[in-house]
């Protein structure tokens, strides 16, 4: 970006760590494409190290994830190994492990944060999430957690199929006190590409976003995880609309230690730059070329609709892994943007100009 | 974002509190957002913040949302959240 001030070295802000690929769930469209049985892990000596060295390059924050986090039998001591060196802790679950026992011992970790994976109501989620009585048992470990003061938020992911449950997700939102995060399927990782005609078509997503606008201004805590330029002005929270950060502040480890973009890119091979079963973390993410190729590129390299919009330098683009899943660029505009722009829905105050030339069906291109 | 470059547009009253009395303190910090001390900058404001729009797999707690006008918890009955749904989201989807 033209306007920013000199980079001073890549400083890490929040690693990804996807714990394990093994999940008791079989999600439709697991973006990690996890699955039931046994497989490896980190050691977690390695994962106390590759703590200190993340600390070490500036980490402040470590996202937990899976597969399934709970399914790793060491959880509590992968969890504290970042607590410990002063990681904040935020954990993305499923639920459905949390027994009263496990959510004791998370009492003794401090800052941590959930997030916890629900899809809508019984029927809808037990289908979407593979298996009868996930919903039961996500409900409880929710409650769990509450109960403990354990800081929580739902992410629902919102396809075809689940839409109509948009408002049971409210109510629930209103009856447990917590925030709902409605997220749009991923379709470029995982199984996500074997659901793309589960993606909501452009008026309901524009639907979608209008409902949550209108819940919002009620009191709702519901929202929808849209780039800026497809939220109304009044719905844009600074730190729930920035990108990824190009690999500047994020990076993501997988469960067996390729270091990679992101937290959701781990599937694709073509981005992993190396492994911390061999290599150090802190080398990879100082040093990657990837990442270094990354880093040099600013907002004002973006494309298509990306290059007029108004919010690209503290939108960045979106999502960098879906640019460069969808045409191998990762300058390329954001495909839901540029969706939207091509569908002529997209807000034109929020545009620098309209050379409709320029911007329209880059992706196409 | 473009409706906030300047510090003398007024920030969305669902902003936490740190957040805002943050970006008011330093208004320019949002033309530099993508870069790395602004982020840990804002961070360390709001460090349970999301972070990325499109993964939706990266937090642990939003920003409350108060209600816009009075402040008031959502006090909505199933029947009017039903209502708004089927109006804004049946109706068009």
């Amino acid at each position: 970006m033209a306007t920013a001030p000199p980079v001073p070295g890549p400083r890490l802000h929040t690693l990804h760590f996807n714990v394990t690929n093994t999940c008791n769930l079989g999600c439709s469209f697991c973006y990690i494409d996890a699955v039931k049985g046994k497989t490896s892990a980190i050691p977690i000596d390695r994962v106390r190290t590759l703590a200190k060295e993340a600390r070490s390059v500036g980490g402040v924050r470590v996202i937990i994830s899976g597969g399934e986090a709970f399914a790793r039998k060491d959880w509590w001591d992968t969890m504290a190994a970042f607590a410990n060196v002063g990681f904040a802790v935020s954990v993305v679950t499923n639920g459905t492990l949390l027994s009263e026992a496990t959510v004791e011992r998370l009492k003794e970790i401090k800052g941590l944060t959930f997030l916890v994976s629900l899809d809508g109501d019984a029927d809808h989620h037990d289908t979407i999430r593979g298996q009868r009585g996930a919903h039961a048992r996500t409900i409880a470990g929710i409650q769990r957690l509450r109960e403990a003061g354990i800081p929580t938020q739902l992410n629902a992911t919102i396809i075809k199929d689940n839409l109509e449950d948009v408002p049971y997700l409210t109510k629930l939102s209103r009856d447990l006190g917590l925030s709902v995060r409605f997220s749009l399927l991923n379709p470029y990782n995982g199984r996500g590409q074997d659901v793309t005609g589960q993606a909501l078509s452009v008026n309901q997503v524009l639907a979608l976003r209008d409902y949550c606008h209108e819940l919002g201004a009620l009191g709702s805590q519901v929202f929808v995880n849209l780039p800026p330029l497809l939220l109304d002005p009044q719905d844009i929270i600074p730190m729930r609309s920035p990108s990824c950060g190009w690999t500047k502040s994020y990076c993501g480890v997988t469960y067996d230690g390729n270091v990679t973009i992101c937290g959701v890119a781990g599937a694709d091979a073509t981005l992993h730059v190396g492994n911390i079963l061999k290599d150090s973390f802190a080398d990879l993410w100082l040093n990657a070329p990837l990442f270094n190729t990354l880093r040099s590129l600013t907002s004002d390299d973006l494309t298509g609709v990306c290059s007029q919009c108004t919010y690209r330098e503290e939108c960045g683009g979106a999502c960098r892994l879906s640019a460069y899943k969808g045409s191998q660029d990762f300058t390329a505009s954001y495909s839901m943007c540029q969706a939207f722009y091509d569908a002529g829905v997209v807000d034109e105050r929020f545009l620098e100009h309209t050379d409709a030339d320029a911007v329209a069906k880059v992706s196409a291109s | 974002m473009g409706s906030q470059k300047s510090g003398s547009v007024s920030l969305p009253p669902q902003m936490p509190d740190s957040v805002r009395s943050y970006l008011e303190k330093n208004p320019d910090v949002l033309s530099t957002l993508l870069h790395p001390e602004s982020v840990q900058a804002l961070a360390g404001v709001s460090a349970d913040a999301d972070w990325c729009v499109a993964c939706g797999a990266s937090s642990g707690r939003a920003p409350q949302r108060p209600a816009l006008d009075s402040g008031d918890p959502f006090q909505l009955t199933d029947a009017q959240i039903d209502a708004i749904a089927q109006r804004v989201i049946d109706l068009r989807g």
